[in-house]
C-alpha cells in the first residue's frame, strides 16, 4: 500500500507476465498430454502434481528421440 | 460455530484433491459469523494445495487489491471456510502460512541485502516455526474502564481490514496530490482537511467495528449503532485506552520482523553486527512460485 505509481505500474507489469507465463505452462501441459488433459483439469491441478506430469512429459521426450520415431 | 456432519461420502471425492495440511484455528473458530465456518469435530482444518486456477487469482491486481483474491483462494483451499469476508485478524496469517506451506512446501527462500554492505543473502525460512508461533496468537476481550463500565472487543474481520487498506490506500492517493505544484494553495488546503477527516474517521471506524458489546453495571449495550455513535462522542482516555488496548494486541499477534546476525568480516566492511527484516506478507511476493 505504500508503493508509488511507477513501482504499482511495475507491479502489475510483473504480475501481467507472471500470469501468462502460468498459462502457457499449463496450455503446454495440456498440449503434450496429447488429449490426456484437458486445460481445465490442468488449471485444476497444483504445483506437484503439474511438476511431476512435466517429469513424465521430459522422460517420454528423451525415450521417442533415442527411439528414432517422428517427434513434433 | 457450526459442526456438520457428512453420512454419504462422495463418490467423486477420489478424484479431488486431497489434504497436505491439517492445523487448528487461533480463534478457534470463535469470531467467524454464522455459517461462515464448519469446524471439524476434532477442530483440526484440512489444507489444501493451490490449483493453478487459484495461483492466477493470486496474480490479478484488481482482485488483490480488493481483497477477492485471498477471499477466493482461501475459500478454495480450506472447504470449511464457507465465507473467508469473515476471517478474524487473529486466524489471517496462519490460514495463509498455511496454504502456503500446502503448495509450494515448508521451506520458503527468502533473498534479502545487507544493511550498508549490500551483500546479497539467500536465507531458508522454515514455515512451520512461523505457523506454530502464530497458531498461539491470543485475543483479550475485555477491556475494563471502570468496574462497572466494561468494554468488550473482537479482532477485525477480512472485510474490515480490506476496507480500510482500500480506503487508507485512496487517502494516501489523494494527500500526494497535494504535493503537486500545479495545484492552487486553497484547494491544497481543502484536500488536506478533506483527507485529515478521511483518516480520523478510518481510526473511529476501526475502533468501532471491533467493539461487540458494552457492559454497563447491569445493562448490556450490543447495537451497532449505539456502539458507533457511543465511540464517536467518547472521552478521549477512553477512546485511547481501547486504542492502545488494540494495538497492544496487533503488536503480539503480528509477524515479527527476522532478526539476522552478520561475520566478523562482513562487520569490519561496515554492516551492523545484528539486523532486522520485516516479513513480507505481500500476497504476490509471499505466493509467488511459479512451476
Amino acid at each position: 500500500m505504500n508503493l508509488t505509481l511507477p513501482e504499482i505500474q511495475e507491479e502489475v507489469k510483473k504480475l501481467d507476465n507472471d500470469s501468462k507465463a502460468l498459462k502457457k505452462d499449463i496450455y503446454k501441459l495440456s498440449w503434450f498430454m496429447r488429449g490426456a488433459l484437458s486445460v481445465e483439469e490442468a488449471f485444476a491441478m497444483d504445483v506437484a502434481d503439474r511438476l511431476i506430469l512435466s517429469e513424465i512429459i521430459k522422460e517420454n521426450m528423451e525415450v521417442t528421440k533415442e527411439s528414432g520415431l517422428p517427434f513434433f | 460455530m457450526q459442526t456438520q456432519t457428512f453420512t454419504k461420502p462422495n463418490p467423486l471425492a477420489s478424484y479431488m484433491r486431497q489434504p497436505k495440511i491439517y492445523i487448528s484455528l487461533p480463534s478457534n473458530g470463535n469470531y467467524w459469523a454464522p455459517n461462515s465456518i464448519i469446524v471439524p469435530e476434532n477442530g483440526q482444518f484440512p489444507v489444501y494445495s493451490m490449483t493453478a486456477k487459484d495461483e492466477l487469482l493470486f496474480k490479478t491486481p484488481d482482485a488483490l487489491m480488493n481483497g477477492q483474491a485471498v477471499v477466493d483462494v482461501i475459500q478454495s483451499c480450506m472447504p470449511n471456510i464457507k465465507n473467508a469476508w469473515a476471517c478474524p485478524s487473529i486466524d489471517m496469517d496462519t490460514i495463509l502460512i498455511a496454504i502456503r506451506m500446502a503448495t509450494y512446501g515448508e521451506k520458503m527462500p527468502l533473498k534479502h541485502n545487507i544493511p550498508v554492505i549490500n551483500e546479497e543473502v539467500d536465507y531458508e525460512m522454515d514455515l512451520t516455526v512461523l505457523l506454530n508461533k502464530q497458531q498461539q496468537n491470543k485475543w483479550i476481550e475485555q477491556i475494563a474502564i471502570d468496574q462497572n463500565f466494561i468494554i468488550f472487543v473482537r479482532p477485525l474481520t477480512y472485510k474490515h481490514m480490506a476496507k480500510t487498506n482500500i480506503k487508507s490506500f485512496e487517502t494516501t492517493r489523494i494527500l500526494n496530490m497535494v504535493q503537486d505544484d500545479s495545484v492552487p494553495e486553497e484547494k491544497k488546503l481543502e484536500i488536506f482537511n478533506e483527507s485529515f477527516s478521511n483518516l480520523t474517521r478510518i481510526t473511529v471506524d476501526l475502533v468501532a467495528d471491533s467493539i461487540f458489546k458494552i457492559v454497563i453495571g447491569e445493562e448490556e449495550v450490543t447495537d451497532p449503532k449505539f456502539i458507533s455513535e457511543f465511540i464517536s462522542n467518547s472521552d478521549k482516555d477512553i477512546f485511547k485506552k481501547i486504542q492502545n488496548h488494540l494495538s497492544e494486541l496487533k503488536d503480539i499477534n503480528e509477524i515479527k520482523p527476522l532478526e539476522f546476525t552478520t561475520t566478523e568480516e562482513q562487520q569490519a566492511a561496515g554492516a551492523p553486527a545484528v539486523y532486522t527484516m520485516p516479513l513480507s506478507f505481500n500476497n504476490s511476493d509471499f505466493f509467488a512460485q511459479g512451476f
